[in-house]
């Protein structure tokens, strides 16, 4: 279905990859994965020549879209794009949203466009909020709409460009569920996204780029458990966690604060991060750990980097306690005022065995 | 931390140095309640304080609230970013910070 042909993109007489050979059937969900600046974005774009390549060739359904007589216009109505920051029209409702390059593009009319565009939303989990004004929506929401839009126009084919990566890490399974479902009937999906969980998951095929091309390529499993090339390994092995389990017996709060520190400084970061560090030890750790009389019996800490930007993530796992650990009696006000001032959001989860803390800095 | 205490007469004047947060907060209350009963005048000069946690803060606010009761308590010196925690948590219109 798409075939991209010794491909090669240079960016002021730099080359960002060259001779990339990919080939994509009908259905596949590939994912491509890769560090920052190493392109990927970039062949996405080739897909749908929002980029032109220096050369090689990229063929859809036979057709060569970088030949000069094609109608690129064309090739693109088979083609839907979904954005990381969503590129909804702010200025119009859901629904508008939607219907717009239905009427105005495929000439169909309102009344058409508007029952499809209700389908459509129900689809995604969104029946009833038609009239509502995207600034008015969830991240996830506002992706989900952005799907709804795409699938409007009725693509072979879906490009998404980091679509989980504006999102809180708890609005990705939602977004996951509508991109599974489009697989099911048959569209075929290229993603790019940093995110190698959710690639995991919702990938038939994955695709790492690095050094200039197309390192390596399979099923999540192969890639992820067992890749062959060392570039690969040291891509998905490099740490990007830090995790340590923490007992209430021997809990070191300065010991934790600067080895927290010395991991985050690795990373793009902001000052005010820096801070939630001895904040996130005295205002929810210690008060949850060695509270006189419920104690929890421990908790696993990880900090979870990103590579691409300075938004990263802390999750705590409170083992053997019954209530939840940012209420009372373990936080009172004081303890959450500080924590939601230095952290972007706090959140908490039930769990089997305890309750989950999330913290995004 | 090191705390500095200077009494005379019935003033006194408590100067904790470094980070005052849940290890080092119960230092400080101990150290205050040992003079608590003849002081009239409290001040806290926290031109060495790098760090407050929510312990720490409970400590000034039952210092506040004896001295409420028998006289004066004002902070001093403070530094901006132990100021930032007291706005963020409203003590800065509870306690005298001068």
């Amino acid at each position: 279905m798409i075939s991209i042909r010794n491909l090669t993109k240079r960016f002021d007489g730099n080359t960002v990859w060259e001779n990339v050979n990919l080939e994509i059937q009908k259905g596949e969900t590939v994912v491509i994965i890769g560090g920052s600046g190493g392109g990927k974005s970039t062949l996405l774009r080739c897909i749908n020549r929002l980029v032109e390549p220096d050369s090689g060739e990229v063929v859809i359904d036979g057709v060569n879209i970088l030949s000069p007589g094609t109608d690129i216009n064309a090739v693109r109505r088979k083609m839907g794009m979904v954005y990381q920051h969503f590129n909804l029209f702010s200025h119009l409702s859901v629904l508008e949203n939607i219907i717009l390059a239905p009427m105005k593009v495929a000439g169909r009319s309102r009344e058409d466009a508007v029952a499809e565009a209700k389908q459509l939303l129900a689809r995604v989990g969104m029946a009833g909020r038609e009239n509502t004004n995207p600034a008015d929506l969830s991240g996830g929401q506002k992706q989900r709409v952005a799907s709804a839009r795409t699938l409007a126009m009725h693509p072979e084919i879906i490009l998404f460009d980091e679509p989980t990566s504006a999102l809180d890490p708890t609005m990705v399974d939602e977004v996951e569920s509508v991109i599974r479902s489009l697989s099911e009937d048959g569209i075929t999906g290229v993603i790019v996204t940093h995110d190698l969980q959710f690639a995991r998951r919702i990938a038939t095929r994955v695709v790492f780029l690095a050094d200039k091309g197309i390192c390596e390529e399979g099923t999540p499993e192969q890639l992820f458990d067992h890749p062959t090339k060392l570039q690969t390994q040291r891509f998905l092995y490099r740490s990007r966690m830090f995790e340590q389990d923490l007992s209430p017996e021997t809990l070191d709060l300065y010991a934790l604060a600067s080895e927290l520190r010395a991991f985050l400084r690795r990373y793009e970061h902001e000052r005010k991060q820096e801070k939630l560090l001895p904040v996130l030890c005295d205002e929810l750790l210690y008060p949850v750990l060695k509270h006189p009389e419920a104690p929890a019996a421990g908790a696993s800490l990880r900090l979870l980097c990103s590579e691409t930007s300075s938004r990263h993530t802390m999750m705590i796992g409170f083992r053997g306690i019954d209530s939840d650990p940012l209420e009372e009696p373990y936080l009172d006000e004081l303890n959450l005022a500080l924590l939601n001032n230095y952290a972007e959001f706090v959140l908490s989860r039930k769990k089997d065995d305890g309750w989950e803390v999330c913290i995004q800095m | 931390m090191t705390i500095q205490k200077t009494l005379q007469g019935s003033a006194l004047t408590v100067a904790p140095e470094g980070r005052l947060d849940t290890i080092t907060s119960p230092q400080l209350e101990s150290e205050l309640r040992a003079d608590m009963n003849s002081v009239t005048d409290l001040v806290f000069d926290l031109a060495n304080l790098t760090y407050i946690s929510s312990a720490g803060l409970r400590v000034l606010l039952s210092a506040q609230k004896a001295m409420n009761k028998k006289g004066t308590m004002v902070l001093r010196n403070v530094k901006p970013e132990i100021m930032e925690i007291f706005e963020i948590t409203g003590f800065s219109s509870i306690l005298t910070i001068e």
